[in-house]
């Protein structure tokens, strides 16, 4: 194969997404320079590996070779590369995320197989110039310049603080780290509601929906907090690292504010303050073993949903095999913020021989999997019947918060479900929920929407009236226009 | 002049930071893209004018040329160009491809391949917007 040849069968086999093809073109010593990466790659497996990344990120790829000038074992290519991107939604203005650009090739060969492949290109075409802009109306999280190192380019507000959710990468790239490698988030504003003392576990029990006084020190539980007429404030992790100590860490609600208020007016011994408590999640199938040489409890040990009091990198910290990942994941929650940069920059060197990626958190899987979140307000005034969590509810056991209200949803039954839908076409991002129709009107709202890559399509997550069956046809309306949905059960990757 | 020489000269008056010399190597319709200045410079003028703002900000300046294949009319190299931006403080390092193209001699278009993305533009304000008017 002379180099020509060799270049056009790797540009012919991109836009095919034909990995094997790709492969089979590289010597296995060879050396690819893609800007696009932040350093070259080394070998065919790591090549083989990242192309395939690249080509899950793109489509409607094409490749248009301008000149080409071969000499000896050297070929050189002016070309222009277009590509749609997956998964990223639309610009604001409706277009598609595109990742257009004009680029030169250079392929050296070496006994018929590629062995140097470089590209030259302006990554200001395809990734954003600088990260989002701030106000001082929301605390900073404390790896805060961790995440800018890291090139985070959008936030979110979320419990008061500036939450890192987009870095300046495709969503394919993320969701592939998460799903084969390691990922690492910043969720700081992940807080905690403390409640220490003699009654903790009890006090604990009354703000929860679930039943929490078997909780043993070192067990977690998911469950939810209403209010008193039944709504959901927010769906925390409650963890027990210590015999006196509960810590709901909770989604985006003043739920510290609200157990603060209930604890003056009850008849509990307890203190109830947000602790200075800012997680770090490191979620992928390769996160025990990235922390298993940083992290002085024995992480593989940890059973799901438990947690232990340990020192990571030297600093003390709780451990907890939880995660927003639906998979293999810690959160590491350190004792003080004092050496927040320090954990940070070591967990970052911790997960540097696995390619670990510094993300957000991954909406397209969390979604896939049917790891929501909900926060007061914003969920719809729903409530953990309509929310799917029934087993989340004890009705049976000791008085909470919201119990009476949720005997009544009981009796009566709730009014509203959650169901998937697999949605036609592609989804530009949601920005406020999209109404969901059928024959006899509007039945309720697209809470969640996203690419999925595991099915290579797109699907969402919808409050609808308890009427609307699984199997049925249903009309979404989000600013592309009115696509058909087929309503399905829960999770939709197992 | 064939391509390959133009480019090699090219880079050399880069090198040198002589936009005069740079420039003069230009048809006089010709088309210049590199990636710290932002859009194509188009023309003599334009393309003098922009060497001039990118030499105001940077100094020593190297560049070293790897290989380079012509077809005669069409020359393409791969390079690294180093420089100190004075006005940012700061060292930009752009590995680079280029593509010269001739006609009657001159370069017709050069294209310079690299990542800017880590760097601030050289050029900005009012020589993007000088058209007809320095002519």
């Amino acid at each position: 194969m002379t180099p020509a040849q060799a270049l056009r069968a790797y540009c012919d086999a991109f836009v095919a997404r034909d990995v094997t093809k790709i492969g089979s073109l590289f010597a296995d010593d060879a050396r690819c320079e893609l800007p696009l990466l932040e350093r070259p790659l080394k070998g065919k497996a790591a090549i083989v590996r990242e192309v395939g990344i690249a080509t899950r990120a793109l489509r409607d790829m094409k490749v248009e070779l301008g000149v080409v000038i071969e000499n000896g074992d050297t070929v050189f290519a002016e070309g222009i590369f277009t590509s749609e991107m997956v998964g990223a939604g639309t610009h604001v203005d409706l277009t598609p995320v595109r990742a257009d650009f004009r680029f030169v090739m250079i392929v050296e060969m070496r006994d018929g197989k590629i062995a140097r492949l470089a590209e030259y290109l302006d990554t200001k075409k395809v990734k954003p110039w600088e990260r989002q802009r701030l106000y001082p109306i929301a605390r900073l999280s404390p790896y805060f310049q961790g995440t800018v190192d890291a090139n985070v380019t959008e936030f979110m507000t979320y419990n008061g603080m500036f939450f890192p959710i987009v870095y300046s990468r495709t969503p394919a790239e993320d969701y592939l780290a998460l799903t084969e490698r390691v990922t690492m988030w910043d969720v700081g504003c992940e807080r905690q509601t403390e409640v220490r003392g003699p009654d903790a576990l009890k006090f604990a029990d009354y703000l929860a929906t679930r039943d929490l006084s078997m909780m043993k020190t070192g067990a977690c539980r998911y469950t939810f907090c209403c209010d008193d007429s039944g709504a959901i404030i927010c769906d925390p992790v409650v963890l027990r690292p210590w015999d006196d100590v509960v810590w709901f860490s909770h989604g985006s609600a003043d739920l510290t504010l609200w157990a603060q208020g209930i604890a003056l007016h009850a008849d509990f011994d307890v203190t109830v303050r947000e602790p200075d408590v800012a997680p770090i999640q490191v979620q992928g199938p390769l996160s025990a073993e990235m922390l298993r040489g940083i992290t002085d409890a024995k992480v593989d040990d940890l059973k799901f949903y438990r947690c232990v009091v340990t020192r990571v990198a030297g600093i003390d910290a709780v451990v907890s095999r939880t995660g927003w990942s639906g998979a293999l994941g810690y959160e590491v929650f350190p004792l003080s913020t004092a050496r927040a940069m320090e954990l940070w920059n070591a967990l970052r060197e911790a997960g540097r021989p696995y390619d670990m990626l510094v993300t957000g958190p991954i909406v397209h899987r969390a979604v896939e999997k049917n790891v929501t979140d909900t926060g007061y307000h914003q969920n719809s005034g729903m409530n953990p019947f309509e929310a799917g969590g029934d087993r989340l509810v004890d009705l049976d056991g000791a008085p909470f918060m919201g119990k009476a209200a949720l005997e009544r949803v009981k009796k009566s039954g709730p009014t509203r479900r959650t169901v998937g839908l697999l949605i036609d076409g592609d989804l530009p991002r949601l920005e406020w929920y999209w109404p969901v129709a059928d024959a006899r009107g509007k039945q309720g709202e697209v809470r969640w929407a996203v690419h999925s890559f595991a099915l290579d399509r797109s699907i969402g997550i919808a409050l609808v009236d308890a009427g609307v069956r699984i199997g049925e046809t249903v009309r979404v309306t989000h600013p592309l226009g009115t696509v058909n949905a087929k309503a399905v059960e829960l999770p939709f990757v197992a | 002049m064939p391509a390959r020489s133009l480019i090699e000269r090219y880079f050399g008056a880069f090198a040198a930071g002589d936009a005069a010399a740079a420039t003069a190597l230009f048809a006089s319709t010709g088309l210049y893209e590199f990636p710290l200045l932002r859009p194509r410079l188009v023309g003599r003028a334009e393309i003098l004018a922009g060497h001039r703002q990118a030499f105001s900000v940077a100094s020593r300046i190297a560049v070293s040329l790897r290989v380079v294949q012509s077809n005669g009319a069409t020359a393409i190299v791969e390079g690294h160009l180093e420089a100190h931006v004075a006005r940012d403080g700061r060292d930009v390092a752009l590995p680079f491809a280029a593509v010269a193209e001739e006609s009657g001699g001159a370069l017709q278009r050069l294209s310079i391949y690299g990542d800017a993305h880590p760097y601030r533009l050289w050029c900005d304000g009012p020589v993007m917007a000088i058209g007809e008017r320095s002519r």
